[in-house]
């Protein structure tokens, strides 16, 4: 570490804290988990970057929706995402959240993942590579700097968009509902 | 050997005159037959030696109005694949359930419950599993058009043919 | 003096607990053969869970039991001695410690209970049965160290020790301190009993609903409690250091020693860590305190 960087963190360690201590919630979406157990076992190891994998979403702060998003997954995927706490990032990895990917004509996968939460980055590929995670990691990084990376923002203050948008493909969530409550 | 499918293909044939049994290769035997003997010609496969039911699936004959169901049967002794085919109304579709003779079928016929409409008589659980709150028609069926259905439920925009 | 040492005890608890987190990481990750994070990653942790803009609360209870346990452990940190500096110990406080060892898991039990979650209770309901695996031959072997000296001070049974390297307890009462070695990971809470907190069974158990700054005092607890234990036995098995400079390479050796266990096996069932930790190490306690009742007359 040189004196400019540690310049740089004495003047905010909140961004210092939330870049190189990145917790991913180890959600398997869908075929893209494949590519996850590489990237943190020992050979491409992730924990250099300090990002490692946490079982429960309240203690994570990334959240990598990994493959294709079918109705059922999405319904979790909003609930995962709902419980985590801010300042929480999400990553759309592979191609099918991005336009569907290989899925874009099919009857029961999501086509675009931003209209149902708000994505702060995409990673492209069908799988993409370790290399490439890292490298959008390191992207990421450059997004919290210049506080761009704000989709939990966007999401509290565009809710309504978020929330008709959720309404319309999956009417039966128990948060509209109501089912559930104790 | 080409003799064990013969000498299945020669019993067969003895016993259900209305069956059309074909050897595409070797270690294959189709049967094709009627919905009435379908349930009897299972019951007399399973036994001799065809314990194992792998699979039920469906075929939809749009230009015929017919949905066919294949029954697909594996013999562990005689290593024959046999597929057991036969033809039900495509209008309002619904036959017998085989759970007496393989309580496994259960899943595959709520499977073809929920993708082709079919109902089985005799399955107490034909629930839903694979797809969630499905407010449409069987997505499986030829005459399902999928493009539209697509862009109304997920508003996709047009894109540049 | 005393004064100073009260405020010095917890800040070098606290310095140390944070960097076994990080050596623990770095060491684990060469083990397995790739480089591991940096060694000041706990602090960057820390500072993430500190400065994150939401902290869920489960409720007054689920905040009281966190502190609570926190503040167990500090409590504890006075009371042990370091090298020279004393803290709070005096005659009858191997007693106290023992008492104020409840402290953690019944904060943490209680910061569970609130957050009302099924895998929490699970994670309770083990610490517990672990808690009453490991107590069985610690107590054993405590009891053998207070009738050897026949005090019940643990400066006393410290200063005791400093004479000679054979004075250690280690070669006075070789099988309780070998109870202890064996149980060591148990108390701590590591390999191979680190069934409490599971991540891929348990969804981390107790710690399920903890986020933010409340998993901050949480991981700060659990890195306390590391140093108190192993402190513990430095203390009463490895003759305590005449200065504070050989107490804490006595204590980094003991603790890397079970690091290097932690980086190694895999994890015991409930079943077979209550059988384990009654087994070889309660009969070895049972028989060092009769072995030291019978030689003290």
């Amino acid at each position: 570490m040189d004196r400019a960087q540690i310049r740089k963190i004495l003047k905010s360690p909140g961004k210092w804290g939330q870049k190189y201590s990145l917790w991913v919630v180890y959600f398997c979406t869908g075929c893209g988990i494949i590519e996850i157990p590489p990237v943190i076992t020992s050979r491409w190891d992730a924990e250099r970057f300090g990002v490692i994998p946490v079982a429960t979403p309240r203690q994570a702060n990334l959240f990598l929706i990994t493959g294709y998003v079918s109705l059922k997954t999405l319904g979790a995927i909003i609930r995962t995402y709902d419980q985590m706490p801010d300042p929480k990032y999400v990553v759309g990895f592979g191609s099918c959240p991005i336009n569907g990917g290989m899925y874009w004509d099919s009857y029961n996968t999501i086509k675009h993942l931003d209209k149902y939460i708000p994505v702060d980055g995409w990673i492209s590929g069908c799988m993409p590579r370790p290399e490439a995670i890292f490298i959008a990691v390191t992207h990421l990084w450059t997004l919290i700097d210049k506080e761009l990376a704000n989709g939990y923002k966007r999401y509290k203050e565009e809710y309504p968009y978020y929330e008709e948008n959720q309404r319309q493909v999956l009417p039966h969530l128990p948060k509209f509902t109501g089912a559930g409550e104790t | 050997m080409i003799e064990v499918e013969e000498q299945q293909k020669n019993k067969i044939a003895a016993n259900f005159e209305n069956g059309e049994v074909t050897l595409p290769r070797k270690g294959r035997l189709v049967v094709t037959i009627s919905k009435e003997s379908l349930c009897s010609l299972l019951l007399f496969l399973k036994m001799d030696g065809f314990e194992h039911l792998s699979l039920i699936s469906c075929v939809d004959w749009l230009g015929e109005g017919e949905l066919e169901l294949v029954y697909h049967l594996w013999s562990y002794q005689k290593k024959i694949h046999a597929m057991v085919k036969t033809r039900i109304d495509r209008e309002s579709p619904h036959f017998l359930s085989i759970i007496p003779l393989f309580r496994h079928a259960q899943t595959y016929e709520r499977e073809i419950y929920e993708m082709f409409g079919v109902r089985f008589e005799g399955n107490r659980r034909l629930i839903p599993f694979l797809l969630d709150n499905w407010q449409g028609a069987p997505p499986m069926r030829k005459d399902f058009d999928l493009r539209k259905y697509v862009k109304e439920k997920f508003d996709v925009e047009e894109r540049a043919e | 003096m005393q004064f100073l040492s009260v405020i010095v005890l917890p800040l070098l608890a606290f310095m140390v607990a944070v960097l076994f987190l990080g050596l623990s990481r770095k060491i684990t990750a060469r083990i397995q053969r790739r480089y591991g994070p940096p060694l000041y990653q706990p602090v960057i942790d820390v500072v993430k869970l500190f400065t994150q803009e939401e902290n869920i609360s489960h409720g007054p209870v689920f905040d009281l039991g966190v502190m609570l346990a926190l503040g167990g452990s500090v409590a504890i940190v006075l009371f042990i001695p370091v090298g020279g500096m004393l803290g709070l110990s005096s005659s009858g406080d191997l007693l106290v410690v023992i008492y104020l060892m409840l402290l953690p898991p019944l904060g943490m039990a209680l910061a569970a209970g609130a957050s009302a979650n099924p895998n929490a209770s699970i994670g309770v309901s083990r610490k517990l049965i672990l808690a009453l695996a490991y107590e069985v031959p610690f107590l054993l072997a405590i009891l053998a160290v207070m009738i050897y000296g026949k005090t019940t001070s643990l400066m006393e049974a410290t200063q005791s020790q400093q004479s000679s390297v054979l004075a250690w307890g280690l070669f006075r009462l070789p099988l309780s301190a070998l109870a202890t070695f064996l149980i060591l990971p148990a108390m701590i809470g590591m390999r191979p009993f680190d069934m409490v907190t599971a991540p891929q069974e348990i969804a981390s158990g107790p710690l399920v609903e903890f986020g933010g700054k409340y998993l901050a005092i949480a991981s700060l607890q659990s890195a306390l409690h590391l140093y108190i234990v192993i402190a513990l036995f430095v203390n009463l098995f490895l003759g305590g250091g005449a200065n504070a400079g050989t107490f804490l390479a006595k204590v980094l050796v003991v603790f890397v020693a079970v690091l290097l266990i932690n980086a190694v096996y895999p994890r015991f069932r409930m079943d077979q860590g209550l059988r384990f930790c009654w087994k070889w190490p309660g009969l070895l306690a049972l028989v060092g305190l009769i072995i030291a009742m019978v030689s003290r007359g």
